[in-house]
């Protein structure tokens, strides 16, 4: 029991340092304590969703923009789908960068949608190994249950 | 031979002597800068002058002549310059006279030397030692250069004379010979003699002065002729008197008697006579000439503009005799210039108008892009605020002690705060750059009143008098943007309180007539409502049961309302008469002003002026003192300008301030029975219509000083009473008795605070040491939502969990029960309450927050449409912790298919999906719902999957509710438009979908 509620501690500790990083906002707590709810099983099936989901985004936003002739209607619709999700986890920089992506797209510029979608790719592997970290301590403290 | 060559000499001369020096035409040519002779002369020929035109009094011009400086210096000249030519005409003469009279000694000479030789050859002849030894050697030259040619004349001639040198023959021959040439000579002499005389005649004939003169003369008037014979000029000259003594036109319009001898004005009349005249007359005065563009407008030659150059005559004594007048037509000109001013002109207009047109251009483009920052903005500082909101909120769901509790309250309230201040700023700028949309929803003036002063009483901590009077002819519900007439009020009467440290604030309404800005403000408003009218309907869709424990809820407070402050309310059952009448002009404007007052320290007149600006406060004094950012009043006085109405202020220091407005409002009938009502009225009172609707007085009055302490630092108690600090007790207007505020009900916040935390996170602070029931804590949301979203449903909240307690069939008696407590005021209502939040405790902390042990309401269906997998998972995850499960599904297709199988009591719709967004589901949703049948669907290429499990007749208007990650207005509309209900922005935080679904799921 103690283990457990050091391992709590700990994976809101990782929490608090990823939001002191800016890597998340509040609303990933948020959907942290949705899992008292919903099971304990909600969060650790949330983050690989979101890992995988995002991971294949990122890698189609970069296969459409090798394209010669860009589709900006599909960036606009995979942007979409990355912001909606990220700023759902609360995953704020890969959010904000979503939004310069955004404008990247609006103003049709290749150029910068790949650099945003770097930036994006960049914030998300920062994420991503923190999102390990908070999912091995999750696993942990299901196992525990 | 010496004969032909004498000849020879004199043709010579004759040839080459005398073209060079003799002039044709001297002085001709320097006075009047022309090549006098030839092509010029030919060409004057070639020209007929018609010689009448010029019309000359002689007499004047000889006077002229003999008189005028210019007159005698042009004699003088002439006179001089015939002297010259005539000197040198002598000059010339006696040249030629020489010339001849050499010729003649020349030709004597010749004659001698010819005898001479002759003799010389005779007294060769006689003795040829003639002594010429010493001139030998001169003799030969002369010999060299001279008789070369007489020897081979002389040669020839030689050979002529046949007979024998020396012989008698001989010299007869010779003799005969040089008697020819004597006569030949003579012959000669003779002609250069005629020729001379000749000369002589001709030079006589030439020499008159006076044709001369007069030749000149003639000359120039041709050629002045010539320059001038098609010239549109005029010319003239006018005595001291201005009368016409000389004029020369070539179009002449007048004979010359008519002209001579008369002024201008008495030739001419109409616009520009009498200014020539007058400016004719200017020169004369001044002596000097001058040039001046003058139109005239006479019957003789229509409209014309001459430019006129006048120059004053001088005699000889220097005094002005008269002007030389000069004219020219330049009418066409000056109508082209003219022309040419006004195409400028209008060029410059256009190019005026272009800058206009860009820069409507640019501010317009500044707009958008204003609009799209708005867009980012509202979304970008909302989204993390809400954050630390939801944070705090869910917090609080978890197990606080009570100082945790109390901070958590704080930082809650710190943060609606601010989201308030961000919502006021971009209401602002909403407003600013034209974004703002309004609303038109049916409400209930009294009811908004009232609301506003309960939420003000309910955070008040001074002793004030808060009172609220309505005039009877105030219509019982009107049409107007509900949200922010309350904002407006809320702001007036926030201030009024924040300003007066004691007396009374208050409003007050009554109907105008319609006042003078009304037409404009009317049409503004109109614009403004426009696109908003559409969706009221739509709004005020809501279940009835709902509204009937609503209203309940509302009657019951009321009367707790009306008996804690027994003093007034005494007349509560009154109908107002006019009620009815309202029924029957539906569409009337009816234009009610609103005074908000109080007894406050009053505004100094000099603030008056920027009291409106943003970011303006009295002073800086005051802006310490009292604190704010001074964009209160600028917001009200935009929202009531955009509205059509008008914002003022009279003020009096340290008497107090009314601000008042006067806004229009549509006047809609009461409905008996209402089935919609709108989102506030809702908790009006159906039962006791007659008591609530109507009543026009309220006053809201803190009962012991005791009471109104707030236990801590909410967002809208930051002033503390001094002498009250220490006590936690509630702050509130309540019915207790002094006794109930200290510990006991410090203990109860335990109880309270579940169902506290299921209603509305924000109210946690301020009900954290109230006790008592939800109708007292009502205004305390009310403020809130008004604030931060302007959705009501707090309220609803309440009812929701008190619903399963007091169900339809009991719901009477419980009301009852309560109208009893709060009227008796007895410890009975706390054990009463202490009751029901037991009952409602337990129902947040398990993890459905439905309480159906209590209840047999079945679970509401709820649909959620969404794409994002992870959207879709915390969506899932939050209406479980909210007590609902969901039916997902991933596109507009799969949701019509859905909606084909089962019944849905709501759905939330994502807007962007792939296959069919969520506008064009909700459209094929509604168009079953009209039609009854799928035909719109299948258009689309939907099949319907399965009959729909409904019976045929149930048709019931599914609730829809968008979710947008736009959170302005706009998108809202198109949400509306296309037949959605209500929206929530994403991303969807704990409170907003909670307040979405307790909307529909009371």
């Amino acid at each position: 029991m103690a283990d457990k509620v050091a391992l709590n501690r700990q994976l809101l500790d990782t929490i608090t340092s990823m939001e002191v990083e800016g890597l998340v906002d509040s609303r990933f707590r948020m959907v942290y304590s949705l899992k008292e709810a919903n099971g304990p099983f909600f969060f650790a099936e949330l983050i690989p969703t979101f890992c995988s989901d995002a991971q294949t985004t990122i890698r189609e936003m970069t296969l459409a923009l090798e394209q010669p002739v860009v589709n900006y209607h599909e960036m606009e619709e995979l942007c979409m789908k990355i912001k909606g999700g990220t700023s759902c986890i609360g995953a704020h920089q890969i959010a904000l960068a979503c939004g310069d992506l955004r404008h990247a797209i609006d103003d049709r510029s290749k150029e910068r949608c790949t650099v945003a979608v770097d930036a994006i790719r960049h914030e998300f592997l920062k994420l991503h190994s923190k999102m390990d970290i908070v999912l091995q301590l999750e696993r942990m403290i299901i196992s525990h249950n | 031979m010496v004969c032909n060559m004498e000849t020879d000499l004199i043709e010579d001369m004759d040839i080459e002597g005398l073209p060079s020096m003799w002039p044709e035409d001297i002085g001709s040519d320097k006075q009047f800068n022309v090549e006098r002779p030839g092509g010029g002369q030919d060409m004057l020929e070639e020209v007929t002058i018609p010689e009448d035109q010029t019309i000359v009094d002689f007499k004047r011009l000889l006077e002229l002549t003999n008189y005028t400086d210019k007159g005698s210096s042009q004699m003088a000249y002439l006179v001089k310059h015939w002297e010259y030519r005539q000197s040198n005409a002598v000059r010339l003469l006696r040249e030629e006279l020489d010339n001849l009279s050499r010729q003649r000694q020349e030709s004597e000479l010749k004659k001698l030397e010819i005898l001479e030789e002759h003799r010389f050859e005779e007294e060769g002849y006689g003795g040829d030692k003639r002594p010429i030894s010493i001139m030998d050697e001169l003799s030969d030259m002369w010999k060299d250069v001279c008789p070369r040619k007489n020897d081979v004349v002389f040669q020839s001639k030689r050979v002529e004379v046949d007979a024998e040198y020396d012989t008698v023959e001989y010299w007869k021959q010779r003799a005969l010979d040089l008697e020819k040439m004597l006569e030949a000579s003579g012959q000669r002499e003779q002609a250069l003699m005629e020729k001379l005389n000749e000369s002589v005649t001709n030079l006589e004939k030439q020499s008159s002065p006076v044709e001369e003169l007069s030749q000149i003369l003639k000359r120039a008037d041709n050629f002045l002729h010539f320059v001038l014979q098609n010239a549109p000029v005029v010319m003239g000259h006018q005595d001291k008197e201005l009368r016409y003594r000389f004029i020369y036109n070539h179009f002449p319009s007048l004979h010359e008697e008519d002209i001579l001898g008369k002024t201008d004005v008495e030739i001419f009349s109409g616009a520009g006579v009498k200014e020539s005249q007058d400016f004719k007359r200017e020169v004369l005065e001044k002596g000097l000439p001058a040039k001046r563009e003058i139109t005239f407008e006479t019957e003789l030659f229509g409209s014309k503009t001459f430019l006129i150059y006048v120059e004053p005559v001088f005699s000889k004594s220097g005094e002005t005799i008269g002007v030389n007048y000069m004219g020219m037509d330049v009418t066409d000109q000056v109508r082209k210039r003219e022309k040419m001013a006004k195409l400028r002109e209008e060029i410059a207009v256009q190019k005026a108008k272009e800058t206009e047109l860009n820069k409507t251009i640019h501010i317009t483009e500044e707009t958008m892009r204003a609009k799209q920052m708005l867009a980012t903005m509202s979304h970008e500082i909302r989204s993390p605020l809400t954050g630390v909101v939801s944070m705090a909120e869910i917090l609080s769901n978890t197990k606080l002690d009570r100082e945790q509790r109390q901070l958590l309250g704080v930082m809650i309230s710190s943060g609606d705060l601010v989201l308030q201040l961000i919502n006021d700023i971009l209401d602002l700028s909403k407003v600013e750059s034209g974004v703002m949309k309004l609303e038109a929803a049916k409400f209930r003036p009294r009811e908004v009143v009232k609301h506003v002063l309960q939420t003000a009483a309910a955070s008040l901590q001074k002793i004030l008098m808060l009172e609220g009077d309505i005039a009877d002819d105030v219509p019982i519900e009107v049409i107007g943007d509900v949200l922010r007439i309350r904002q407006i009020l809320t702001n007036l009467i926030s201030n009024a309180i924040k300003f007066t440290p004691e007396g009374k604030v208050g409003i007050k309404l009554y109907v105008v007539p319609e006042p003078p800005f009304a037409k404009e403000g009317l049409k503004q408003k109109s614009k403004a409502y426009q696109s908003a009218t559409d969706a009221v309907k739509e709004e005020k869709h809501q279940p009835k049961s709902q509204t009937a424990s609503d209203q309940n809820g509302f009657h019951d407070k009321k009367h707790g309302e009306g008996y804690q402050d027994h003093k007034h309310d005494d007349d509560p059952g009154t109908p107002v008469s006019h009620g009815n009448s309202m029924d029957e002009d539906l569409e009337a404007t009816v234009w009610i002003r609103c005074d908000v007052y109080d007894t406050g320290i009053g505004i100094p007149e000099n603030a008056l002026p920027t009291l409106f600006r943003k970011y303006m406060q009295v002073s800086a004094d005051h802006a310490r003192k009292y604190g704010g950012t001074g964009l209160g009043l600028a917001i009200c006085k935009q929202l009531v300008e955009l509205m059509g109405g008008r914002l003022t202020v009279t003020s009096k220091v340290h008497c107090g301030s009314t601000f008042t407005f006067i806004l229009p409002y549509q006047v809609s009938p009461i409905e008996e029975n209402s089935d919609d009502p709108d989102d506030l009225s809702d908790m009006a009172d159906q039962d006791s219509v007659t008591d609530d609707v109507t009543a026009g007085f309220f006053q809201f009055q803190p009962r012991t000083l005791g009471s109104l302490f707030s236990s801590n630092g909410t967002s809208r108690s930051k002033k503390l009473l001094p002498n009250s600090i220490g006590f936690a007790s509630a702050h509130k207007v309540n019915g207790f008795s002094e006794t109930s505020y200290s510990f006991p009900s410090n203990n109860r916040q335990k109880e309270t605070a579940p169902l506290e935390d299921a209603c509305s996170v924000a109210e946690v602070a301020e009900t954290l040491s109230e006790p008592e029931s939800s109708f007292s804590h009502s205004p305390e949301p009310e403020n809130e939502t008004e604030v931060s979203r302007g959705k009501q449903c707090h309220v609803e909240t309440t009812s929701w969990f008190q619903n399963p307690a007091t169900e339809s069939t009991s719901h009477s008696e419980a009301n009852r029960e309560m109208i009893q407590t709060s009227k008796t005021n007895e410890p009975q209502k706390i054990c009463e309450m202490q009751e029901k939040p037991d009952r409602i405790s337990q129902s947040p902390s398990s993890s459905s927050a439905e309480v159906p042990e209590t209840k047999p309401k079945p679970k509401p269906k709820i649909l959620l449409v969404e794409d994002n997998k992870i959207n879709v998972m915390v969506a899932k995850s939050m209406m479980k912790q909210l007590g609902h499960s969901i039916d997902v599904v991933n596109n507009g297709v799969e949701a019509v298919h859905a909606v084909q199988c089962q019944n849905y009591d709501l759905i939330l719709m994502d807007v962007c999906m792939p296959v069919m967004d969520g506008l064009k589901a909700t459209r094929l949703i509604r168009s079953f719902e009209d039609t009854g049948n799928w035909d719109a669907a299948a258009e689309a290429g939907i099949e319907q999957a399965m009959p729909s499990s409904g019976s045929s007749n149930h048709f019931k208007r599914i609730p829809i509710i968008a979710m947008t990650a736009n959170a302005l207005s706009e998108s809202a509309e198109e949400c509306f438009a296309n037949g959605m209900d209500s929206f929530v922005s994403k991303p969807v935080t704990f409170q907003k979908l909670k307040e979405c679904l307790e909307q529909y799921f009371p």
